[in-house]
């Protein structure tokens, strides 16, 4: 999944800078971001408004946001999945 | 980048979620108002019981807790005050069933040893007396500075660290569940209970690793609470979000494993034809999508793992719950509100508004009740499942301490029908062996001792605190064997130490050597006897009794008392074994020990 691939690579340095507790973080903060990472956050996929309308990507600050926190998501899973393949791959240690 | 404003801003209001969770208030699983009532009540049934006390005393160590100390002193109590003293342990010990008990950890956490990771610690459990952040950014900055190492060379020590890090805190969340038990009173339901919300709410260390141990320590501190509070804790959990992937389910990627094991095995139970199908499975899993873990920086060298919904990955539609199944309860959860299209952080009130419908639900509460009847009557019967689930013991949210103090005030838990009833697990054998030799804590607080005894359980059958399926281990006889006797021994042999077993022989506590010349110069004196084979067998039952707690109901088999009493020295496991040591492998190696 390309885009996948191009936003944890954006997101890989994000992973512990920026605070992945989401469930607080206001809707409409004024979130600045670099327009290549936007670009490729693809939001449509996975949100309908209450209307069952897709809407248009628009890249508007609610977008913003809402792109970091997928990124976050993204990163943390990468995170988590990295940090399982390398207990897995570990070999005894002390117990 | 997003602005360093809005990160921070977030942290704010994400610490003080973290915190509002780490700071629930202890409830009570005997509220003064009650304890009155709850102790006439069970020495009511004391007094109709047709169990002796001796047996009440071993039936409540056993199946209110992990087994019998060995006896220490005698004292010279009638029945009745044995039996008034006996409720009033068992109240004492549910009061308290919540205490976290953080000196035992803090005690284990101190032991120390030679590290094998050269600059590793040498503190194999200090996780056991740390926060999970502690845990966690010790483990994450390893991986980062192998990551970034210039060379192989110190890229490999680092990961040797992390890994001697990671291990060390998967070994912390099992000793600490040995230590704790070992430590816990007689009886001690908060033991009990605790040990039974972490298998009902499996997590296994292999996979949520650094997470184990608030995890265990998290669902401890809410025994006494609501059944809803437990299931929130545990959902929002990141060992659990780990443990069955819940943290990597997105709206585009669903993972169902969580939602499965919420319906199957945490709630309503395994009942699929009745309450809910395959459909509300994903359903369920819809609902909770976006709910995962984040890492939150604290400071420059702290991290802290926690609970995060992430509302981008959220599927926000409205979605119809549970009515396919026949004995369905439907539940709608209304669509998320959005934002430009994407759901608003209020939509995690939809997994918390599911969490609390489950709660309540008629088959959950007849799922917990029956788990908790097998874990303390060892039965189930419609008429107690029925007197669980009611809404004046039950309530709203699955008040536990009500459900707890129903069961404990049943007249068949004090009954002949209770009494051994049930098989222990393994590591309910290894802790109760020991504890019936009389081990001082400096003796369980040993590395060599904690490690063999988690070493003896595993060969038994069960890795503590690292059950690898959801499901947990199994409460209902599941160890039972016509082998299991003849296979356990050796193992919880090899580890038991007798050392400090004492006698009381009038007034004065023999141990060690000084012991063992008294069953020395009474075996002389029964074999001087007019009948010295019976007077063997009356020795052998006496010091049961006196030296170990047995019942004196039970009686050893009498050929192997007189096996283990006539046994020329020579022959005793490689010529040096004591006779005590003989005794007590003899005596324990019994079916009565096997069974609580």
């Amino acid at each position: 999944m390309p885009i996948r691939k191009i936003i944890l690579a954006a997101a890989a340095a994000m992973a512990l800078s920026t605070t992945a507790c989401i469930e607080t973080a206001p809707d409409t903060e004024g979130a600045v971001e670099e327009e290549s990472e936007l670009a490729t956050c693809q939001l449509a996929p996975i949100t309908r408004d209450i209307s069952g309308d897709t809407p248009s990507p628009a890249l508007s600050a609610d977008n913003a946001s809402a792109c970091a926190v997928l990124n976050d998501h993204l990163a943390s899973i990468a995170h988590i999945e990295a940090m399982m393949e390398s207990e897995a791959l570990d070999e005894g240690g002390v117990q | 980048m997003i602005a360093r404003s809005t990160a921070l801003t977030a942290l704010t209001a994400c610490t003080a979620l973290a915190l509002s969770t780490a700071q629930t208030a202890l409830a009570d699983c005997l509220p003064a108002a009650e304890r009155a009532q709850f102790e006439r009540r069970l020495l009511a049934l004391f007094r109709t019981s047709d169990l002796t006390i001796d047996q009440l005393e071993t039936h409540a160590a056993d199946r209110l807790g992990l087994g019998r100390f060995a006896p220490g002193a005698a004292t010279a109590q009638t029945d009745e005050q044995r039996r008034v003293a006996l409720a009033a342990a068992i109240a004492d010990s549910l009061e308290d069933a919540a205490a976290l008990h953080a000196g035992y950890d803090t005690q284990l956490a101190a032991i120390e040893e030679t590290s094998r990771v050269p600059g590793g610690s040498s503190f194999p459990y200090r996780a056991a007396a740390a926060d999970m952040a502690t845990t966690y950014s010790e483990i994450e900055r390893y991986a980062r500075l192998a990551r970034e190492a210039p060379t192989a060379a110190e890229r490999d020590r680092y990961r040797r660290l992390r890994s001697q890090a990671f291990n060390q805190s998967r070994a912390s969340a099992s000793a600490r569940s040995f230590v704790q038990t070992m430590l816990s009173g007689s009886p001690d339901p908060g033991a009990v209970l605790g040990e039974f919300w972490f298998n009902h709410f499996n997590v296994s260390t292999s996979k949520a690793g650094w997470a184990v141990v608030d995890y265990q320590k998290a669902l401890r501190r809410r025994v006494c609470g609501t059944f809803r509070e437990m299931l929130h804790a545990s959902a929002k959990h990141p060992a659990m979000l780990m443990y069955l992937d819940n943290f990597r389910s997105t709206a585009s990627a669903i993972n169902e494993n969580y939602g499965r094991e919420l319906l199957e095995l945490h709630t309503l139970g395994d009942d699929r034809l009745r309450y809910y199908r395959q459909q509300d499975v994903v359903g369920v899993a819809r609902v909770l999508t976006g709910w995962g873990v984040g890492f939150a920086r604290v400071d420059a060298n702290t991290v802290r793992p926690q609970f995060a919904f992430y509302r981008s990955s959220h599927d926000p539609a409205a979605i119809r719950l549970f009515q396919g199944a026949p004995a369905g309860i439907v539940l709608n959860i209304p669509a998320a509100e959005v934002s430009g299209g994407v759901p608003r952080a209020s939509a995690v009130s939809r997994g918390e508004m599911l969490l609390d419908y489950l709660a309540g639900h008629e088959a959950t509460r007849a799922n917990i009740c029956r788990k908790l009847s097998v874990r303390f009557l060892g039965s189930v019967s419609s008429e107690v499942i029925q007197g669980c689930v009611a809404n004046n013991i039950w309530g709203n949210d699955g008040d536990l301490g009500a459900v707890y103090r129903y069961l404990l005030t049943q007249p068949t838990l004090w009954s002949s029908a209770a009494l051994q009833n049930k098989y222990k697990n393994p590591f309910e054998l290894v802790v109760s062996a020991h504890r019936r030799t009389g081990l001082t804590r400096a003796k369980i607080l040993n590395l060599a001792f904690i490690r063999n005894s988690l070493s003896a359980v595993a060969q038994l059958g069960l890795d503590v605190a690292d059950v690898a399926p959801p499901t947990g281990y199994d409460d209902n006889n599941q160890w039972r064997s016509a082998g299991e006797l003849l296979r356990w021994t050796p193992i919880l042999f090899a580890n038991l130490d007798v050392e400090t077993l004492g006698l009381d022989v009038g007034g004065r506590i023999l141990r060690g050597a000084a012991l063992e010349q008294h069953v020395r110069a009474e075996l002389a004196t029964a074999a001087a006897s007019a009948n010295p084979i019976l007077a063997r067998r009356a020795l052998g039952n006496r010091l049961a009794v006196e030296m170990l707690g047995v019942p004196a109901t039970f009686t050893l088999a009498p050929l192997s008392i007189e096996d283990t009493f006539t046994q020329p020295d020579t022959l005793r496991a490689g010529g040096d074994q004591t006779v005590v040591r003989s005794f007590v492998e003899t005596a324990l190696a019994q079916r009565w020990f096997l069974k609580k």
